[in-house]
């Protein structure tokens, strides 16, 4: 969370700058988005779905080549047949190479559940790659990321696992104003693994997502 | 000694008198007549005076207008002399308010005006409505926004136009018009744009004046225009188009379209790729709602893209702002030495100050 605030601070620091002064250099966003998402879980064989609101906040700054990204959503829900209710929380932060268009990305990701059983947390490693193709010269963008999990550990246990996520939106960035708006699909799937069995899960479902944002490294992008 | 002094005289007198005989030979017939009214007037002969007078005006235009006025003059001093017994009111007045119709601000001569008449004058052009102009003989211009200016006036409210007939044939020229008042100044520029108004030749400037009751007076004025054309810089009314660069790319629709379809079908793959492992993957079909957000994606990229102007090409436009600014400097330049030419255009109108009739 103090990584979230700290780029709400660069951001808000370079949005005070004069407009185009690092317009064509840098790229920073900062915003939040709500996640109208399906849960699905299995416990002892039993698949159980649920659905659940859940929210969270992304940042990003970048320069042409170089980035840094940082992400945290979660919520609760409700209970169901198969699975009991429960929080989820995913945080991660990632560093960005390559162009807008094509990137890859590598970053440390933590993922917590908690439930009737208790409070466990994951950590890993994030690998993955993003696409973002212009689809008209207004500054709306088609994105599709996948990304996943490796070295899935457990915290303060012997837990491991895998796992991997996927999203598809439009980024919407206006020409005159300093702001973004964001909507698509997303899908994250963990599998937790121990002596006991796997415990596998998904969450998906439609993001919807708004924020601001300075400068442009986009050919044809207008700068707010 | 005293010889060629008498020799010298005599010679002095007949020269001067050789010279007097000249000068009654130079004289018109009318001028004659003029003199002799003019003597007969002096030797109170006023029957003798105001006869020759009507004979001037019996000429009609054979007679100059400024023969008229004074013909009128001394008709009328001869028909209301200062002697009572003499005075014939009525038939002074008549020529009184031809002589107002002529020239409506001319004062009597003192050498035939006396106090009398003088009042009869005032009392006609009360009635009488008469109207002139006064303009300056030589008129010169300099700069295209000067103005020509003649004062005209009239001895009762009416309407002023001032229009410029050429004299070897052609268009009237409408100058200037005022009204309804008694004095105005008509003013008029040499130049209508680059092109003058009245070009350089003779011309008569026609004045034409009506009061209230449709009494309409005519006077002529000739005039020497000597106004040559304004040569102006040609000032570049557009930005030749074709010039010009596209400033945006064509849109490629096609491959909006194509990924508008990509991004869809990613969705509904993501979501069955993705999904939980086993059982959820067999248990659980893939949530409705990743159709709807696949549909929606596609549909908003393909109408997005449907909707695209085209990227802006940033060196087309440069260059396009630059041909632009280029065309704007073109344009001052040419308007400036326009400016330049305007101020110093020069042109000259002499105009006769008496009327022709």
């Amino acid at each position: 969370m103090k990584q979230i605030m700290g780029y709400v601070l660069v951001t808000g620091v370079l949005a005070s700058h004069p407009a185009g002064a690092l317009a064509q250099s840098f790229e920073a966003r900062v915003g939040g988005f709500g996640y109208l998402s399906r849960r699905s879980a299995a416990f002892g064989g039993t698949v159980g779905t649920e659905n659940g609101v859940l929210g969270g906040l992304a940042a990003q700054i970048r320069s042409r080549y170089l980035g840094l990204s940082a992400g945290a959503w979660g919520g609760s829900f409700s209970a169901d047949s198969g699975a009991a209710a429960g929080k989820i929380a995913n945080a991660d932060v990632s560093l960005i190479a390559g162009l807008p268009a094509f990137s890859l990305e590598a970053g440390y990701a933590r993922r917590g559940f908690s439930g009737a059983v208790g409070t466990i947390t994951w950590s890993f490693v994030r690998l993955g790659a993003r696409l973002e193709l212009p689809i008209s010269s207004s500054g709306a963008y088609a994105g599709l990321s996948v990304a996943g999990y490796a070295a899935v550990k457990e915290q303060n246990g012997k837990g491991a696992g895998s796992g991997a996520e996927g999203e598809t939106s439009i980024l919407y960035l206006p020409a005159r104003l300093p702001v973004y708006f964001r909507i698509g699909y997303s899908i994250h799937r963990f599998t937790a693994r121990s002596a006991t069995g796997a415990v596998p899960d998904d969450v998906s479902g439609i993001i919807l997502g708004i924020g601001l944002r300075f400068g442009g490294i986009r050919a044809g992008a207008a700068s707010p | 000694m005293i010889k060629p002094r008498f020799l010298r005289l005599i010679g002095i007198l007949l020269c001067g008198m050789a010279n007097f005989a000249g000068l009654r030979a130079q004289q018109s017939p009318i001028a004659e007549l003029l003199t002799n009214a003019r003597a007969a007037l002096d030797n109170l002969q006023y029957p003798r005076a105001a006869s020759i007078a009507r004979s001037v005006l019996a000429l009609g235009p054979r007679a100059s207008r400024i023969e008229r006025v004074e013909a009128l003059q001394l008709a009328a001093a001869a028909l209301y002399p200062d002697e009572p017994r003499a005075q014939q009111g009525d038939s002074a007045r008549l020529y009184l308010r031809q002589l107002v119709r002529l020239s409506p601000d001319r004062d009597l001569p003192g050498a035939v005006s006396w106090p009398g008449l003088d009042s009869l004058l005032v009392a006609v052009r009360t009635e009488t409505f008469g109207a002139i102009a006064r303009p300056r003989r030589d008129n010169v211009i300099v700069g295209a926004a000067s103005l020509i200016t003649i004062p005209v006036t009239a001895t009762r409210e009416a309407w002023f136009r001032l229009v410029g007939v050429p004299t070897a044939g052609g268009a009237r020229v409408p100058l200037d018009s005022a009204g309804p008042v008694r004095d105005a100044m008509l003013r008029f520029a040499p130049l209508d744009g680059s092109v003058p108004r009245l070009p350089t030749g003779d011309y008569i400037l026609l004045l034409t004046v009506v009061d209230s009751s449709a009494d309409t007076l005519e006077v002529e004025y000739s005039a020497r225009v000597d106004a040559p054309a304004l040569a102006q810089v040609s000032v570049p009314l557009s930005l030749d188009s074709s010039k010009l660069l596209p400033e945006r790319a064509r849109p490629s629709r096609g491959r909006t379209i194509g990924v508008g379809v990509g991004l869809g079908a990613a969705t509904v793959l993501l979501a069955a790729v993705l999904r939980g492992e086993q059982p959820i993957r067999s248990s659980t079909p893939i949530a409705s709602s990743a159709y709807a957000a696949g549909a929606g994606l596609s549909i908003s990229t393909i109408l997005w893209g449907l909707r695209d102007r085209g990227a802006p090409i940033a060196a087309n436009i440069a260059a396009n702002a630059q041909l632009r600014s280029g065309m704007d400097r073109a344009l001052r330049a040419a308007q400036i030495e326009n400016d330049r030419l305007r101020t110093g255009y020069s042109a000259s109108i002499t105009i006769d100050p008496e009327p022709r009739k």
